[in-house]
């Protein structure tokens, strides 16, 4: 059979599954490794360490035989992170030696962490490649000084009531500025299920903390000793956290993929079941707590694979004519200005 | 030899599946209709080798090459020594697992103390007084209420102070001490890092018939201000929370959490140490100004009968919780001090 002369077919009209095709021992290898010389260089190589898990999960997350890419390079993450640092030593030192100054720091950083936040989304989106064509972000501050600043500040006057409406706000912009080479994304989103994720998660919670605490109580526990508190009520409470935010993860996510298209290219699709993923979130934390940490890139595998199997896009008839908009010549001017800002600035 | 791959062209994201030829030093791939890319092997980019991940190659024309298996290497690209090869290796891996811990635990219990010992000393006094005061404000709003007991006690404790102050050669500028009542300290006293020592009514009330010992406490709380504990806490924590959240800083909740749980346990076994060396100032200068070291183990065992007094004998907490106490235990501290001896 000759492959030379067969463009791969992205058949209109078929869901292509995501696939995750990594293992946790692959992964453990690399995390342990990047954990010790992360230390041994006090944090250093963590910026090594951040690309190599990042290239890992990227790569091992294919759809339809393609891998997905991430591209930052180390020494970006480095200048991103040493950044932060210093920010954050600035801040500390301001808000223990100098109140004023550090409330004024404050109010200052609300008016940037707008612009933090699109710069860090244009990043992560302009590192992200798939079949040579990479993704971009293009939020103004505006809108996001509107979403992550003004919304949430007005939804405090109606008792947090309207929160959900300002989550969907901000999934709506982070959503719809994101390209796919010169494509965009569409996303429409329902505010009426937002609210009745926050309400199922909240009916979740009164029926999870209970038992839980009777759980506790059914095998032995009492509250009074510290001992107690320290490893059966701190565990149970990050499990309930755990548990309540898979469940609205879960119905959210389903929620923003199925709402989504890419102009012409695909549409995406997702029905993870929120019951499945609660309880490989809830199990997950525990085997971590249990295992002292080591069992984080078996967990992390886990939740790729579930966050994977339960995702499909549907391609288009456009999809082979996406063209890198990030690339053309003309462009490498603006490239030039943009590598200045071309860093994550934060510590994760 | 032929590897089979996709073939991506320059900035467009049509995808073809094709075999590539790698003979002689070169690579040929054909595609689509007639198309064809080819250079040299030594021009390849290839990506950083990850393992379980394809490395994969640009060519200088733009076209990727990206290999199915996973394991392929590219010929005479192969190096020995790589971070791919180590986290491969499994001696690697598992002498890892032994070091990280090991590495985890010189951090937090040898280098951040370390610095934050070096820290103090570059902290302005005007920052201490700062702090000192700031401190010292929220304290009382909080826990502090004016002292009820008789003046002629107060002024008994104020003239030991004087006199202690003047034995040690320290200014009175520098040192204040001030008495309160406070339910929320009980028998307690404590010194904030600009020299300001505070004693509870309780404290006082429980060694009123032996001012030795009072002298005693004051001159641990006074160990605290020259050695500049407060401020050392302080750095620590601050070298501590940068050095996570920078070394850390990608890990998730749950790992933060058992870091940070390592955190508290450093901050107690470090205040901990504290205490030790407060204790040992008292000691030295006990033995110094000609007073008996017994002085201060008699305040010790005084606090320690108070607090006997107020717990039933079977809720002592594990000797494992020990690690996460600020203080010492009384026991060993009485035992330190009655076994003091001058060298």
């Amino acid at each position: 059979m000759d492959f030379a002369n067969s463009p791969v077919q992205s058949g209109p009209h078929t869901p292509k599954l995501v696939r995750f095709s990594g293992n946790s021992r692959d992964f453990f290898g690399i995390w342990i490794v990047n954990l010790l010389l992360s230390i041994a260089t006090l944090g250093i190589y963590s910026a090594w360490a951040t690309v190599r898990t990042k290239q890992y999960f990227y790569n091992n997350t294919s759809i339809d035989g393609h891998r997905f890419e991430y591209l930052a390079t180390p020494i970006q993450i480095l200048t991103g992170r040493v950044i932060a640092a210093l920010l954050l030593v600035a801040y500390m030192f301001c808000i223990h030696y100098f109140p004023i100054v550090g409330a004024a720091l404050a109010i200052s950083l609300t008016f940037l962490a707008p612009w933090f936040i699109n710069q860090s989304f244009k990043f992560n989106m302009r590192m992200t490649r798939f079949r040579n064509i990479r993704f971009s972000f293009n939020g103004s501050y505006g809108g996001a000084f509107k979403v992550f600043v003004l919304l949430p500040i007005l939804s405090v006057f109606t008792l947090y009531l309207l929160m959900p409406w300002v989550l969907k706000k901000i999934d709506e912009y982070l959503c719809n500025n994101i390209q796919f080479g010169d494509k965009p994304f569409a996303t429409t989103l329902s505010t009426s299920t937002y609210f009745s994720a926050a309400v199922t998660t909240l009916l979740c919670s009164l029926v999870a903390i209970p038992l839980v605490l009777g759980g506790v109580f059914a095998v032995g526990g009492t509250l009074a000793g510290s001992s107690q508190v320290l490893f059966i009520l701190i565990p149970a409470y990050f499990a309930c956290i755990y548990l309540l935010k898979a469940i609205y993860q879960a119905m959210i996510r389903n929620h923003i993929f199925n709402s989504t298209s890419i102009d012409q290219v695909a549409e995406l699709h997702s029905d993870l079941s929120p019951a499945k993923f609660a309880v490989v979130e809830v199990t997950n934390i525990l085997a971590i707590a249990a295992t002292l940490g080591f069992a984080y890139p078996w967990a992390k595998v886990r939740k790729a694979k579930i966050l994977a199997s339960a995702s499909a896009l549907t391609m288009l008839a456009g999809a082979d004519n996406v063209f890198d908009t990030l690339d053309n010549a003309e462009s490498s001017l603006g490239d030039e200005a943009a590598t200045l800002f071309d860093i994550d600035v934060s510590l994760t | 030899m032929r590897v089979s791959g996709l073939l991506y062209p320059f900035s467009n994201s049509t995808a073809f599946k094709v075999e590539a030829l790698l003979e002689n030093g070169q690579l040929h791939i054909h595609y689509g209709e007639n198309r064809a890319a080819k250079c040299a092997l030594d021009a390849l980019t290839l990506s950083t080798s990850i393992p379980g991940v394809p490395v994969q190659a640009t060519l200088p024309s733009g076209e990727r090459f990206v290999p199915n298996d996973p394991n392929f290497v590219w010929p005479g690209r192969a190096s020995p020594t790589s971070i791919a090869s180590l986290e491969r290796h499994t001696m690697v891996i598992l002498s890892a697992l032994i070091l990280t811990p090991l590495l985890i635990y010189a951090l937090l219990f040898k280098v951040v103390p370390a610095s934050a010992v070096w820290l103090v000393e570059y902290v302005p006094e005007s920052v201490v007084d700062t702090m000192g005061q700031q401190s010292m404000y929220v304290i009382e709003e909080s826990f502090l209420s004016p002292s009820e007991l008789p003046l002629g006690t107060q002024q008994q404790v104020h003239t030991l102070w004087k006199d202690a102050l003047k034995a040690l050669d320290l200014s009175d500028d520098q040192y204040q001490l001030s008495i309160y009542d406070s339910e929320h300290f009980g028998a307690n006293a404590f010194a904030l890092p600009h020299g300001q020592i505070v004693l509870t009514d309780d404290l006082i009330e429980a060694l009123k018939d032996n001012p030795s010992a009072i002298r005693a406490v004051l001159l641990h709380e006074i160990g605290h201000v020259e050695r500049k504990h407060s401020i050392r806490l302080a750095a620590q924590a601050f070298a501590g929370t940068i050095a996570m959240s920078f070394i850390f800083g990608d890990m998730e909740g749950i790992v933060e959490l058992l870091i940070g749980s390592g955190n508290v346990v450093m901050g107690a076994q470090f205040s901990q140490e504290m205490e030790w060396e407060a204790d040992q100032f008292a000691l030295d200068r006990l033995a110094h100004l000609g007073h008996s070291n017994d002085d201060f183990a008699q305040a010790l065992q005084r606090l320690q009968s108070l607090t006997h007094d107020n717990e039933a004998p079977s809720q002592t907490a594990p000797k494992w919780l020990e690690y996460l106490s600020t203080h010492p235990s009384l026991e060993e501290r009485i035992k330190h001090a009655q076994s003091y001896q001058t060298d």
